[in-house]
């Protein structure tokens, strides 16, 4: 395992992009062992390259919710010491299964973010970082439910995806109940419209409220 | 520590000689909420060191991971999915060269016949070019497709009955496969209400309905039915109904208990009599 380096900007090729250190994963242009973090395809990506803090620090740990094929995960397992992987689909675990091959920090789990209970024994308490992205209904359900999973600093990345809520209400009505039913439990620190390669998504970077 | 929450946890059942029983324990155990698990491990005995520990967890989630996604990709209906999804790919293919081939011939020959005939002048032509024989391995290429789909059609409809023994009675063994793989699987048809089994495969006539852009669909690939495609259009709505209703119960069926039943078909034929004898028949 490469040991845990920070993100940083780099110029490859002419062209200034957001990298991490280690092995590469899907063809993306490296210099140095330095790997460039495509924000076209990855929404943390993208937000972080808009100098939002999210969270994601050197020796982190993470859980990734909605880990998908695995490219924002490779990226978040360069920066974090450990990443739980929570997928649902068994199609795109086949590809996560490959990133994680060469990373042993990435710890992967084909379960249903919609059921902690199900993960609650393997994943630990605590943690620094929650990052969701997860096309289901009852997305704000998910934040609140996976919330025992982080420690009182801990930080939440998560993004909406209005499409997924509800196709016929416009993603705008969607955003604003979001936020109020997150509010419930977590300190709202930043919102961010995604708009150019990622429409109908709004990034939302919280604190976790104490329980009451 | 409370003692009952490391018993919950995925290292706690477990001989630590054997991952094969930890990723078991990580696939199907549960707990309420998570603790501070590599510290526990620690304390427990059951690892000395941290990196020890997520090194043994690292392995144990890799393994349940693997196993039971494909076990869940490697099932009887995934793979009848996969195979209806390849007969109606070769049979778009076939149609588009097929109008290619009679565009061609028709060019070639300057005659306006079928594809046979027109391959029939080529052959018995004296003057010979070398574009003929592009145009024959263009038709043999057809030939083989076709023969190809019909026997991927046949194997569909002798497995159906062994997949979904009753949906594939009331639909037929295409029409079955083809509702699974639009579903994704058995086990999701069967938990779909029949207001979208009636509609699956109309997805864009369905979602400009939300939008308020049109009216409802009727019906979806479910079409396909003669029950549907024969009876009067006025009557199609209720038809198309009564049908899916039938159909989401013999999915159910299919999924849970797996077990021909008889009587749920002759039921629809009941319902199929009531409904056409309303008159508007044709």
């Amino acid at each position: 395992m490469t040991p845990p380096t920070d993100y940083q900007y780099l110029d490859i090729r002419g062209k200034t992009h957001l990298v991490t250190k280690g092995p590469p994963v899907y063809g993306e242009s490296t210099k140095n062992g330095w790997r460039a973090w495509d924000p076209t395809r990855s929404k943390l990506g993208s937000v972080i390259t808009q100098d939002i803090d999210v969270g994601l620090s050197k020796n982190v740990k993470v859980l990734y919710l909605g880990a998908a094929n695995g490219t924002t995960v490779s990226h978040v397992s360069d920066v974090a010491s450990i990443v739980y992987s929570v997928e649902f689909s068994p199609q795109p675990m086949r590809d996560l299964l490959n990133v994680a091959r060469s990373r042993t920090n990435i710890i992967p789990l084909l379960k249903d973010a919609r059921r902690p209970e199900t993960y609650s024994h393997v994943v630990e308490s605590n943690l620094d970082l929650l990052i969701q992205d997860v096309a289901t209904r009852g997305q704000v359900k998910i934040a609140l439910d996976n919330k025992k999973f982080l420690s009182p600093h801990g930080k939440l990345f998560l993004v909406i995806k209005a499409r997924s809520e509800n196709v016929v209400t416009h993603p705008d009505l969607i955003f604003k109940s979001s936020i109020e039913d997150l509010s419930q439990e977590y300190a709202i620190l930043q919102t961010k419209k995604l708009t150019s390669h990622h429409k109908d998504h709004l990034a939302i970077i919280a604190e976790p409220l104490p329980y009451k | 520590m409370d003692p009952e929450c490391i018993e919950n946890a995925w290292f706690c059942k477990t001989n630590p000689e054997a991952t094969l029983s930890e990723s078991l324990e990580i696939e199907e155990g549960s707990c309420i909420s998570p603790h501070s698990w590599p510290s526990l491990a620690i304390e427990s005995g059951y690892v000395s060191t941290v990196e020890e520990y997520y090194s043994r967890l690292y392995d144990s989630a890799f393994q349940a991971a693997q196993k039971s996604a494909s076990a869940l990709t490697k099932t009887p209906d995934r793979q009848i999915s996969h195979a209806i999804r390849t007969m109606d790919d070769y049979s778009r293919i076939e149609n588009e060269l097929t109008v290619r081939l009679s565009e061609w011939l028709g060019d070639y020959t300057g005659l306006s016949q079928d594809i046979s005939k027109s391959l029939e002048t080529i052959s018995t032509q004296p003057d010979h070019s070398h574009f003929d024989t592009y145009i024959f391995s263009l038709h043999d290429q057809l030939e083989s497709l076709s023969t190809e789909r019909e026997k991927l059609a046949r194997f569909i409809e002798s497995e159906m009955p062994y997949i979904a023994p009753n949906l594939t009675q009331m639909a037929g063994p295409l029409l079955a496969a083809r509702l699974i793989s639009i579903a994704g699987s058995l086990e999701k048809l069967a938990k779909k209400p029949s207001g979208t089994l009636q509609v699956l495969g109309a997805e864009n006539a369905l979602f400009a309905h939300l939008r308020g852009r049109a009216t409802s669909p009727k019906h979806g690939v479910i079409y396909t039915h003669e029950y549907i495609s024969k009876t009067h259009p006025r009557l199609r709505g209720n038809v198309a109904r009564a049908l899916s209703g039938k159909l989401s119960i013999a999915a159910r069926v299919d999924y849970y208990s797996g077990i021909l039943n008889p009587e749920l078909h002759s039921d629809l034929l009941k319902k199929m009599d009531q409904i056409r004898s309303r008159g508007g028949n044709k």
